[in-house]
């Protein structure tokens, strides 16, 4: 036995498994893992406590536009007339087009709420892309949104890769190794094998299912299991969860590059409408617009779909201006 | 962010624009917190230790010299801060007695292997977040700051004996948590 021995602490241990130990110290661990089969299961726990803490991301809200006013005011900046708190978007949004950065970099990505690594950072600035996982998933970035991944499939128990701004996954399907996409302040989507849509803004997270089924875990509060053609969106503000049936898959036109209608009530139709074609368009007979309107996914023009609509329920579409629209007269019998 | 655009944000920063401030507060401010909420669980406190480091990247900016990357910078300086805190408030350590409360085993049971290790994993991050507020906050600089007993020991004044003590106490009071499974 030597001389000075060291007494194996917990706190040993921690240095051993952080790799701050002398080497007098990781010897003394090693050793005295032999000594008893006690001893060996608590290092295996203690190894097991480390490793896992490594994941630990607190829970908490936080109101970045209220932070950022307070920055201002600290640097001695007025916040500019009447809006006493810009969102830190608004300045990008200025700039946005000024610089279109398509940026495919590699980089290492210390993810810093989890000391997660991941060696792949793809920011799709200017236009929608798309990018196929190494575990065979396939992952739509939608633009301006960015993913963290890495390029080689590490075999780890969780697959994850970490998402900013907005994307559509499917899945491959592997039910041993869940696949988790990590989003803000320590929220995630996991799945086994599936395909959703994640979006997130400033206010609000929100996962839409295609197929399969997705546990949703937000920062606070229930994780639910979402199942196909359900919809969760997440109130950061108030830590609120709302759970609806979604009607359309519209929300992934960016993504399917086309509109989808089944028994949708025509006001919501026209909502969808106007997104998708940037168009201005007005129904004026308001006794149309909880007729309900199936059409299957189409990619056509906006005056294509217009006058599908002129047909269908016998209305007459004028235009009065580039890309304002009136719909005026018919009714919801065919 | 990425490199390129990182460059592109700095010079923009250097120059006095005011939006390149914005969109670096964008990326980095929720991680940064969310950093410092490790070792100091308050939220205000920690939202003053972000902001202070945003305030102070604008006011050096003509000077800032920054040779590894924007977000490690911020880091350092986020966990420098948070250190100069705790060393601030350090008077003596007095430990609460420990309570670990039940783990949440709300939600979903599922059968996989995988869902089980999830489980456990959720379940020591409760624990973590029941450590009393020294033995967290000494237990999370030596597990996610890269700092060695000795280095948090000498940046809080305290002795290296007192943060062995601490982290001894963190790594039982975690193991509990994993026997409180059934």
């Amino acid at each position: 036995m030597d001389q000075n021995q060291i007494t194996v602490t917990e706190a040993v241990l921690a240095a051993y498994f952080s790799g701050k130990a002398t080497p007098e110290e990781s010897a003394a661990v090693e050793k005295w893992r032999l000594l008893s089969p006690g001893n060996e299961s608590a290092f295996r726990d203690y190894a097991l406590i480390w490793e896992r803490s490594g994941n630990f991301v607190p829970v908490m809200n936080i109101n970045k536009d209220a932070a950022f006013a307070r920055i201002l005011e600290k640097t001695g900046k007025q916040p500019m007339t009447a809006s006493p708190a810009r969102s830190p978007m608004y300045y990008f949004s200025r700039i946005a087009a000024v610089i279109v950065l398509l940026v495919i970099s590699v980089l290492v990505f210390r993810e810093r709420g989890t000391g997660e690594v991941f060696d792949q950072t793809t920011l799709a600035t200017a236009e929608n892309q798309e990018l196929q996982l190494s575990d065979g998933s396939v992952v739509w970035l939608r633009n301006g949104s960015s993913l963290f991944y890495n390029t080689e499939d590490d075999g780890s128990a969780i697959r994850k890769v970490r998402l900013k701004g907005e994307g559509f996954f499917e899945i491959a399907h592997n039910p041993e190794r869940p696949f988790r996409v990590e989003l803000e302040d320590g929220a995630y989507v996991e799945v086994l094998g599936t395909e959703f849509h994640v979006s997130q803004t400033g206010a609000n997270i929100g996962v839409l299912v295609k197929s399969g089924r997705v546990r949703f875990s937000p920062s606070r509060g229930d994780f639910p299991v979402l199942k196909a053609s359900q919809k969760a969106v997440y109130s950061k503000k108030d830590a609120r969860l709302t759970i609806s049936e979604s009607s359309s898959m519209n929300e992934l036109s960016w993504h399917t590059g086309g509109l989808e209608f089944v028994s949708t009530p025509l006001s919501k139709v026209i909502e969808d409408l106007q997104q998708f074609y940037n168009a201005d368009i007005t129904l004026e007979n308001s006794k149309l617009k909880s007729c309900l309107h199936t059409a299957p996914l189409t990619d056509a023009s906006l005056d294509e779909v217009l006058s599908s609509l002129e047909l269908a329920y016998g209305l007459r579409v004028v235009r009065t201006s580039r890309n304002v629209y009136k719909l005026t007269g018919g009714n919801c019998g065919k | 962010m990425a490199e390129q655009e990182e460059k592109y944000w700095l010079e923009r920063l250097k120059e006095g624009d005011e939006a390149a401030l914005g969109k670096i507060f964008d990326v980095y401010y929720s991680d940064l917190v969310s950093r410092i909420f490790r070792v100091i669980p308050d939220s205000d406190t920690c939202q003053d230790i972000a902001q202070e480091v945003f305030v102070e990247l604008w006011n050096k900016r003509a000077s800032i010299e920054i040779h590894s990357s924007l977000g490690a910078y911020l880091n350092r300086a986020a966990v420098n801060r948070a250190l100069n805190y705790l060393k601030s408030r350090n008077r003596g350590v007095i430990d609460g007695s420990a309570e670990l409360v039940e783990s949440a085993d709300d939600g979903e049971v599922f059968s996989t292997e995988a869902r089980q290790a999830e489980e456990m994993e959720l379940r020591l991050h409760r624990a973590i977040e029941k450590l009393p507020e020294r033995c967290r906050a000494v237990f999370a600089l030596s597990r996610f700051e890269d700092l060695s007993h000795k280095e948090i020991a000498d940046r809080l004044g305290i002795s290296v004996k007192t943060i062995e003590n601490q982290i001894t106490k963190a790594m039982k009071l975690l193991r509990e948590s994993l026997r409180d499974s059934t």
